[in-house]
């Protein structure tokens, strides 16, 4: 069998045997997914501010976007922060709609008694084209529901009583965007500000860009960082220490899938350079 | 007072500034000085490739991925345009995945001129410029496909990547391609070079342009480029050491580059006798 | 030697130089002046139309795609040529998704329409009070509600055609619940949301019955709280309704079928996509990760750290990994990554104002053709 193939295979078995299985192992503690949860944890919202969250991606970086966008507003709706969901990326539109959905419906049946109703606990804005022209003239809005229009359904936002207040941006106390590369995290960086007022910004990135996003955490543009499926699988885990009846037993069977196939390369990585150093040595030899 | 903190008097300035150096260095130019342009290991490689594709009679394939009009384009087509000439003399086929059809009507336009320029304007193709798709992955899978069927000798992937980036290189690895990448995203520069014969990182994509035609407007381009970064140099220099002292002495009163760069109007009023 | 040409130009680009030059102008005004000069010039009402306008122009190019693959792909079916058969699958394909999601789109939008439809009930009654004390003078503002005639109606007239318009939605909402029950495989949840719908309606209803007494030329405050009350309690219902349309737009046929092709298909084919990367990187780093001097062997080092550090496995070979892990991505990445992007930052500066200018070489100027 070709190096290639067997390369490929060797991978797959890697990957596919902590889901076949149920593997799963505690995650490695990651600073900056605990830093985000206290941040996200302790930041005081009033009645009448809101949460605003992107979410910017698709179906290419849905198996690290999405535990990330997970555990963010499973988080935000714990703590009963009214979130505003939207997305500058077209794709995004199914998630929009079935991922708080879900986290609603998990803890509506963990806490029963309890609701978390569309239009209560978020409302979908649905895609808004524009990129960085959009957020400038987000930030000067000064009502944000009546410039935002109608949620996905055609209802005006200034309907739902929980967001008709917010005002302008300076009522918008956590911004998250939950992105691989097409979002307009930097749009937000650059300009989601204003003389005197900074929100809460934390993000969920791919692994690919943790090098970048360290830069604005580094430099306290960013106040929380979630590195890929890691960082949520962390973030899920402090979750659980204060929430013990949540459950994150599919992220963590995911975290360590992904663990094994790190352990998977570094072999290979390893036996290619075995290999290259007995071909070297022979050919001196010969 | 409401604004970005950006928009202050300090980054007018520094506009300002760049536009000024661009138009000296234009003027020097133009007057006849050699601005010196290091040597670009991937763009001379790129040279010889094209030379192999002629001898194995293989296509030359040029993509900018998921580059959007802007700089960052106009820095490619730079390229693409010193290439598409040398193509056009070799009579080569030139094959160049689209994945934006705004991209795709500045690029057709370039490479007719290209080729006009080359004298061979009547063997220009435009059937040599494909749209695989405005989706990522579709585009991705579209460039694996035609590598695979149109086996070219060289492939060339400039501009702005993301994640499918790997996929690209790998597919030309696979048919044996010569590959020259370059990227203004440093996260897929890593990829690059584990996949790719030669890689340009960072601002190289932009020297490029200028490395190939030496015509005296990317020159001049590349040259006030490198004046500006110099001076962005001494200001973080001038910042550190403020900092440094700042931290040791922290009665003194400190003129901070941070300061003066996003003061807004108003304290450079006030700053104004 | 080359020099910038502008010598003779044509007027198409003239008229292309001066529009960029503009437009990046405004822009450029638009971000360094001081907030309170956009506001004295009167920009920022119109900024923000400006900027739609800009995204409008943007997308009229998405026609350009579709017109190349449909030559392409066309010409490639209708010549026979080499692959044929793939450009028949690619525009089966593509005509399946553009009329799947039109449709859904229809649909959308008559979803919407019916919502707007009880939504304008609330407004309609907050308009009827805002015009009042407009009238009256206990507001400021501008009377919106005219007639062609161009004088406002009666109150007495609008308060009337408030009651039978509200009477109404309340039929048809009473209708479309009895309905909505029947059908079968209508889930718990569902019924659930019909209570809340049916209850919400009977409240509109019992605010119209107090209105159908209003008959005085002018509002009285107990008027204007039972038009308020309407106008909450329609708030309410347009919220219900908007709720159950939704949960009932999700199982018709045109979204069953952009589910299957945009969750089922093409959601998963793009996830397959990318999870090509996880085996060739596998495979990339086989093949190019050599240690072959001091510098690879610390690039070596520094990815096993961090690859090590990220995952459970490596605090249990050495329990400060992640903390080392955690120094190199906030020390010397951030470092070599802000260098980076500090360069080609200046270098898109200088090339945007290349742009923003027209200042073109040669290559790209003017040329007959």
């Amino acid at each position: 069998m070709e190096p290639r193939r067997l390369i490929y295979l060797l991978m797959i078995i890697a990957v596919a045997a902590p889901v076949m299985f149920g593997l799963s192992q505690a995650p490695s503690r990651l600073v900056s997914a605990e830093r985000m949860y206290s941040v996200v944890d302790t930041v005081e919202v009033k009645p009448g501010e809101v949460a605003l969250v992107w979410l910017d991606f698709g179906p290419n970086t849905v198996a690290e976007n999405e535990p990330q966008a997970v555990v963010l507003l499973e988080h935000l709706f714990r703590r009963r922060i009214p979130v505003l969901l939207l997305s500058q990326y077209q794709q995004a539109e199914g998630f929009l709609r079935r991922i708080p959905q879900e986290i609603a419906e998990r803890l509506e049946r963990e806490m029963v008694g309890q609701t978390w109703r569309y239009g209560e606990a978020w409302v979908n804005a649905g895609f808004k084209p524009g990129g960085a022209i959009f957020i400038q003239s987000l930030v000067n809005a000064a009502d944000i529901p009546k410039f935002l229009g109608r949620d996905v359904s055609g209802m005006p936002i200034s309907n739902f009583p929980a967001f008709a207040s917010i005002g302008g941006v300076e009522r918008v106390k956590i911004v998250g965007e939950i992105t691989g590369l097409v979002g307009v995290f930097d749009s937000i960086v650059q300009f989601f500000q204003k003389n005197g007022y900074r929100p809460t910004l934390v993000h969920g990135c791919t692994s690919i860009t943790i090098p970048e996003a360290y830069i604005f955490l580094d430099s306290g543009q960013l106040k929380g960082l979630l590195e890929g499926i890691a960082g949520a699988a962390w973030y899920s885990e402090v979750i659980k220490k204060h929430f013990p009846l949540s459950d994150n037993s599919k992220l963590l069977v995911t975290n360590t899938a992904l663990s094994a196939a790190h352990i998977m390369i570094i072999a290979l990585i390893f036996a290619g350079n075995v290999v290259a150093f007995v071909s070297r040595s022979r050919r001196s030899r010969g | 007072m409401n604004g970005f903190e950006h928009a202050t008097p300090g980054v007018l300035f520094l506009v300002i500034l760049a536009m000024v150096l661009l138009f000296r260095e234009l003027h020097r130019i133009q007057s006849g000085y050699q601005h010196f342009i290091r040597r670009i290991p991937g763009i001379d490689a790129l040279e010889s490739a094209v030379g192999r594709c002629a001898e194995q009679g293989r296509p030359v394939m040029f993509t900018t991925a998921l580059t959007d009009v802007g700089p960052v384009l106009f820095a490619c087509l730079g390229v693409l345009q010193a290439l598409a000439k040398k193509v056009a003399r070799y009579k080569l086929k030139l094959v160049v995945p689209q994945y934006s059809p705004e991209t795709m009507a500045v690029v057709e336009d370039s490479l007719r001129a290209a080729y006009h320029d080359a004298g061979r304007g009547s063997s220009f193709d435009p059937q040599s410029l494909v749209f695989l798709s405005s989706e990522q992955f579709a585009f991705a899978s579209g460039y694996m496909g035609l590598m695979h069927r149109e086996k070219p000798g060289a492939a060339c992937l400039f501009g702005v990547f993301a994640a499918e980036s790997l996929v690209l290189a790998e597919a030309g690895q696979q048919v044996g391609a010569r590959q020259v990448a370059a990227s203004v995203s440093p996260e897929q520069v890593a990829f690059f070079i584990c996949t790719c014969d030669y890689t340009l990182i960072g601002e190289e994509l932009f020297g490029a342009s200028a490395y190939m035609s030496r015509e005296p407007v990317q020159v001049a381009t590349l040259a006030a480029q490198d004046r500006f970064k110099v001076m962005m140099c001494s200001v973080i220099v001038w910042g550190v050491a403020c900092s440094t002292i700042a931290s040791l002495w922290p009665s003194l009163r400190i003129l901070m580059p941070h300061d003066v760069l996003s003061a807004d109007w108003l304290a450079w009023r006030a700053w104004i006798p | 030697m080359d020099t910038v040409s502008i010598g003779q130009v044509d007027i198409r680009r003239r008229v292309t130089r001066i529009a960029t030059f503009l437009g990046g102008a405004y822009f450029f005004f638009y971000f360094v002046s001081p907030q309170s000069v956009i506001e004295h010039w009167g920009i920022q009402e119109a900024h923000e139309p400006i900027s739609n306008g800009f995204i409008v122009i943007g997308t009229m190019a998405i026609g350009l795609g579709i017109i190349n693959i449909l030559s392409t792909h066309g010409s490639k079916v209708i010549f026979k040529r080499k692959g044929w058969q793939y450009s028949v699958a690619l525009l089966l394909g593509f005509l399946a998704i553009v009329v799947t999601t039109a449709s859904q789109w229809l649909e959308s939008l008559r979803v919407s329409e019916r919502v707007q439809s009880v939504q304008v009930l609330g407004d309609f009654a907050q308009r009827i009070i805002e015009d009042d004390q407009i009238v009256s003078g206990r507001r400021e503002g501008v009377v919106k509600s005219m007639s062609p005639a161009g004088a406002l109606p009666p109150l007495s007239a609008r308060i009337s055609a408030l009651v039978h318009y509200s009477e109404l939605q309340v039929r048809q909402i009473h209708a479309d619940v009895a309905r909505w029950r029947i059908t079968p495989n209508t889930s718990q949840a569902q019924h659930e949301l019909l209570n809340e719908l049916e209850q919400a309606s009977r409240e509109v209803e019992g605010a119209t019955v107090t209105l159908r007494h209003l008959s005085s030329a002018s509002l009285g405050s107990a008027d204007e709280g039972a038009l308020q009350d309407l106008s909450r309690k329609a708030g309410k219902l347009a919220s219900a309704f908007s709720l159950v349309m939704r949960k009932n737009a999700s199982s018709t046929l045109s979204q069953r079928m952009y589910d299957l092709l945009y969750n089922g298909l093409f959601n998963h084919l793009g996830s397959a996509m990318f999870a090509l990367l996880g085996v060739y990187i596998a495979a990339a780093a086989y093949r190019a990760f050599r240690i072959r001097s001091v510098e690879s062997a610390l690039m070596m080092i520094a990815a096993l750290i961090v690859m090590l550090g990220q995952i459970s496995f490596g605090k249990h070979l050495y329990s400060e990994l992640p903390a080392i892990r955690q120094w190199l991505l906030e020390v010397p990445n951030s470092a070599a990554f802000r260098a980076i992007r500090l360069g080609a930052g200046v270098a898109g500066l200088m090339l945007a104002i290349r742009m923003w200018l027209s200042i073109e070489s040669t290559s790209f100027s003017s040329r007959s053709k």
